[in-house]
């Protein structure tokens, strides 16, 4: 699994990445120093669940990912069954870029979860 | 009835409307004219409005209301029809069709209003009247005016205490002059203490402007709102103000079922939850949030203190959905400045 966030963490502007669950603990973790990953897992759980409740409306709806473009970083999660794979980049990064690299080791992580 | 009315206000709705037989604000004054009893008055501005704006729900349900108020159940009856077919989810449409439903086409009776969803029910409460069994004549304050009292008050079951509610709240609010009071059903203080979202906003109302903003700008939004549903797959377009009420909006047919109100809201609190979340993680101020979901994409953007929600099929393009609205921010703000 640290193979997996350590090849996504290659990608220039990637400042860290992160496995949670969907009540925002975190499963793995490689993230550099200056971000906090207890309460990104937190803050990210609690936007996952608030747009889940929000979207649903009663109904069943599946959320594949979510993109928080901020003026000093990006926030990018997908969602899987049982897990979310968080990227947290720089401004101005190749989101395009993340966005295939977390797909392709989101499958990977699942296969092993 | 005429001379009641705020006419500074009338007079320049009238001349919005005149000046620009176009402007979205037709539905506005139509409603002003039909509160007042001026039906026939009100079709004109409607049938006028609808001509340039055949898509108007607001329009149509006043002319709807209209109809019925001069007792043309057909016409009505075929307005409501054309506003469900395109929005099945339409709580003042339906209600209004199910009081044609009624022997007397009036408003259904107080068990069927505590049925009605919570904040669906848009019509401001007529005149109540209430007798208290035992009290032999109700006692009203000095300054309530005389149309406020009932010379032959009906019966209304007094265990009813909704209705009773709702009537004394409305005797209060005239009798201090206070802007109207509304009860709040338990269900629906509730459900906004559980949720935290204010219960759904009145529809045809919320979906007006501000009183403050300028009419043309407003215009200028929707043309620009228009643009960005122009692009493929995109399928709704909808600016919403801090508190989560829809400022303008701009919907393609296939959005059918979309309600503006909620959808208005939601964005707007998971735009606030996700921006607070992201300064906590000192990542900034969001500026964009991307939400993917099996049947859309919906993309919340920040516009100065507005929040700019687009959805979008889920298949669409990104990149080029993403441009576009980053066009139509610059040019709403500049509007706005």
């Amino acid at each position: 699994m640290k193979n997996i966030l350590n090849q996504i963490n290659d990608i220039p502007g990637v400042r860290g990445s992160l496995v949670i669950d969907k009540e925002g603990l975190v499963i793995a973790s490689n993230i550099m120093s200056g971000l906090e990953e207890r309460t990104i897992s937190a803050m990210v759980a609690s936007i996952f669940n608030q747009v889940v409740k929000s979207l649903a409306r009663g109904q069943e709806e599946q959320i594949y990912g979510v993109q928080l473009l901020a003026s000093e970083g990006n926030i990018i999660f997908l969602c899987a069954q049982h897990c979310i794979l968080i990227v947290i980049t720089e401004t101005g990064s190749n989101i395009g870029l993340v966005s295939i690299k977390m797909k392709a080791s989101l499958e990977r992580l699942m296969d092993m979860l | 009835m005429l001379s009641e009315m705020p006419s500074d206000g009338v007079k320049k709705f009238s001349d919005q409307v005149v000046d620009d037989p176009s402007s979205l604000l037709f539905g506005s004054l139509a409603d002003f004219y039909r509160e007042n009893g001026l039906y026939q008055e009100a079709i004109n501005i409607c049938l006028t409005g609808l001509e340039s704006h055949p898509d108007n729900i607001e329009g149509r349900l006043v002319l709807a209301q209209c109809y019925k108020g001069i007792n043309d159940i057909e016409q009505a009856r075929a307005e409501l029809t054309k506003i469900l077919s395109v929005r099945p989810e339409n709580s003042l449409a339906k209600k209004v069709l199910a009081e044609l439903d009624r022997p007397d086409h009036s408003e259904p009776k107080s068990p069927e209003i505590a049925a009605i969803p919570a904040g669906e029910d848009s019509t401001p409460p007529e005149k109540i009247e209430i007798e208290i069994p035992g009290a032999e004549e109700p006692r009203a304050p000095e300054n309530i005016s005389e149309a406020a009292i009932p010379a032959e008050p009906a019966l209304v079951d007094p265990a009813d205490f909704h209705q009773g509610a709702q009537a004394m709240m409305a005797l209060a609010a005239e009798a201090t002059e206070k802007p109207k009071m509304e009860f709040v059903p338990p269900e629906t203080a509730a459900e906004t203490a559980l949720t935290g979202i204010p219960a759904e906003p009145t529809p045809g109302k919320t979906a007006k402007p501000p009183e403050e903003a300028d009419p043309k700008t407003m215009n200028a939004y929707g043309r620009i709102l228009n643009e960005i549903i122009q692009t493929p797959q995109v399928f709704a377009s909808l600016l919403v103000d801090e508190s989560g009420y829809p400022v303008a909006g701009a919907f393609a047919p296939q959005s059918a079922g979309v309600d503006e109100e909620s959808s208005g809201a939601l964005s707007s609190l998971v735009f606030s939850t996700a921006s607070e979340a992201m300064q906590k993680v000192k990542l900034g101020e969001l500026e964009r949030a991307v939400i993917d979901t099996r049947n859309e994409k919906i993309f919340l953007s920040r516009v100065g203190g507005q929040v700019l929600m687009v959805t979008a099929e889920s298949s669409a393009k990104t990149g080029l959905v993403a441009v576009n609205i980053k066009r139509a921010i610059e040019r709403i703000k500049n509007l706005s400045t």
